[in-house]
């Protein structure tokens, strides 16, 4: 089943196109990496799925219910990084409050967060920390235990050990619940490994939607000279290249079988995983010299 | 977290349960990690911890028994050694020999380093 469908979203703001008519499925039961550039349109995105905002025009489903016209607040929990609309409000009171907009909300599981997570309850949001104040956000979003759960950069204000104990928690829940989560992040190499797909968003529109384990089996970084990587490769599975001392380095996007790979070697040529993040870099960059040819 | 960086995570990790069955910690008949285990040791996507034991499973590493667990087959570990054999003689000697080479070194030498090499026997 899909947790989320969209079919031909569009959205403009005074003039500007935000979302280009965008198609996007995403299955339940997965965590969703969304990645793009700033202004891309990925938060607005995610305000219309999660019906903060709406579309001009176009259709969305969540678990196979329509919520174009209608949100419904069941289903979707969409936390970000802060909120004006609760911060005058007491910790303990903010999750009283949850708990009624949202029927899924499960007690045990935000008490065994605030066991991990120290958050002084009496305070209002606005007191807490920057830390203190994603990690509220945080047992906001595992606590609804909405099908569908959304961190916009929320996690941004953690330290490294808090958000090491996010992402361990977020990854028990997924397997245990069989919940759907999306995390739009800037951070791509830390939760990479969490991620089971990828959707890339650049200028309004959906540019790619990639398996991370496939995008590992293609995506390779190789030093060696021009002629040599020439002799290996076409130009459509070159990502970017760049000097490397008198060799090149090269970003490449390839089915490498074994016995390829093994003249790959006997040709002295370096050749390693490329990072996630490099792989994003050049992925947009391509985006852009493409849009460059058409215009 | 792992050595060989030409590997996705998923075969990474299927190596790593290899390792622990050509050094004896798990033998034929052993229930192995199951993808949770995996996936929590590891933190990474349960998707990509299955796609790690799938792999040893088309190999006949592994077998599967319903609702229990991933389990070693008999010829698991003759199968590892000679998968990994034609590997090592394919990117650990290439390397060194490549490496030899851009040092100066001739094969004479090499065999000689080689040969004083303190050995210690499985």
């Amino acid at each position: 089943m899909n947790a989320v469908e969209c079919t031909n979203l569009f959205k403009q703001y005074s003039g500007t196109t935000a979302l280009d008519h965008i198609n996007l499925n995403l299955t339940e039961g997965k965590i969703y990496g969304l990645l793009g550039p700033n202004g891309a349109g990925k938060t607005t995105l995610l305000k219309i799925i999660s019906g903060q905002i709406m579309a001009n025009e176009g259709q969305i489903f969540l678990m196979g219910k329509d919520i174009s016209k209608h949100p419904i607040d069941d289903l979707i929990f969409y936390v970000r990084e802060y909120s004006e609309y609760y911060k005058d409000v007491r910790i303990k009171d903010l999750f009283e409050l949850t708990k009624i907009i949202k029927p899924s909300w499960n007690d045990e599981i935000k008490n065994q967060l605030l066991n991990s997570f120290d958050i002084p309850l009496k305070k209002k949001f606005q007191q807490l920390s920057k830390g203190q104040q994603s990690m509220v956000n945080i047992i906001l979003g595992l606590s609804s235990m909405t099908p569908i759960t959304i961190f916009d950069e929320s996690y941004l204000g953690l330290d490294a050990i808090h958000r090491h104990n996010f992402f361990e928690i977020l990854r028990s829940h997924y397997a245990e619940y069989n919940r759907t989560f999306i995390l739009s992040t800037h951070y791509i190499e830390e939760v990479s490994n969490l991620f089971e797909e990828i959707v890339l968003i650049n200028k309004g529109q959906i540019v790619g939607k990639h398996n991370k384990d496939d995008i590992e089996n293609l995506a390779y970084e190789l030093i060696g000279s021009k002629d040599q990587l020439n002799k290996h490769f076409r130009k459509g599975e070159i990502l970017n290249t760049e000097p490397f001392g008198s060799k090149l380095k090269c970003a490449i996007e390839a089915n490498i079988s074994n016995e390829k790979l093994l003249e790959i070697k006997n040709d002295n040529i370096e050749i390693h995983k490329l990072s996630l993040e490099k792989w994003f870099i050049y992925k947009m960059k391509g985006v852009a010299q493409n849009d460059e040819k058409i215009y | 977290m792992f050595e060989d960086t030409t590997l996705p995570i998923y075969m990474q990790i299927a190596t790593l349960i290899e390792d622990e069955i050509l050094n004896k910690t798990f033998s034929t008949g052993d229930r192995v990690y199951s993808t949770n285990e995996l996936s929590k040791l590891y933190t990474v996507n349960p998707a990509t911890a299955g796609k790690g034991l799938n792999i040893l499973i088309e190999e006949g590493i592994l077998y599967k028994k319903r609702g229990v667990g991933m389990f070693v087959t008999q010829n698991a570990y003759q199968i590892i050694q000679e998968k990994r054999s034609k590997a090592f003689m394919n990117s650990s000697i290439l390397s060194l020999i490549q490496e030899a080479i851009q040092l100066g070194i001739d094969k004479k030498t090499l065999l000689k380093m080689i040969e004083q090499y303190p050995w210690k026997e499985a």
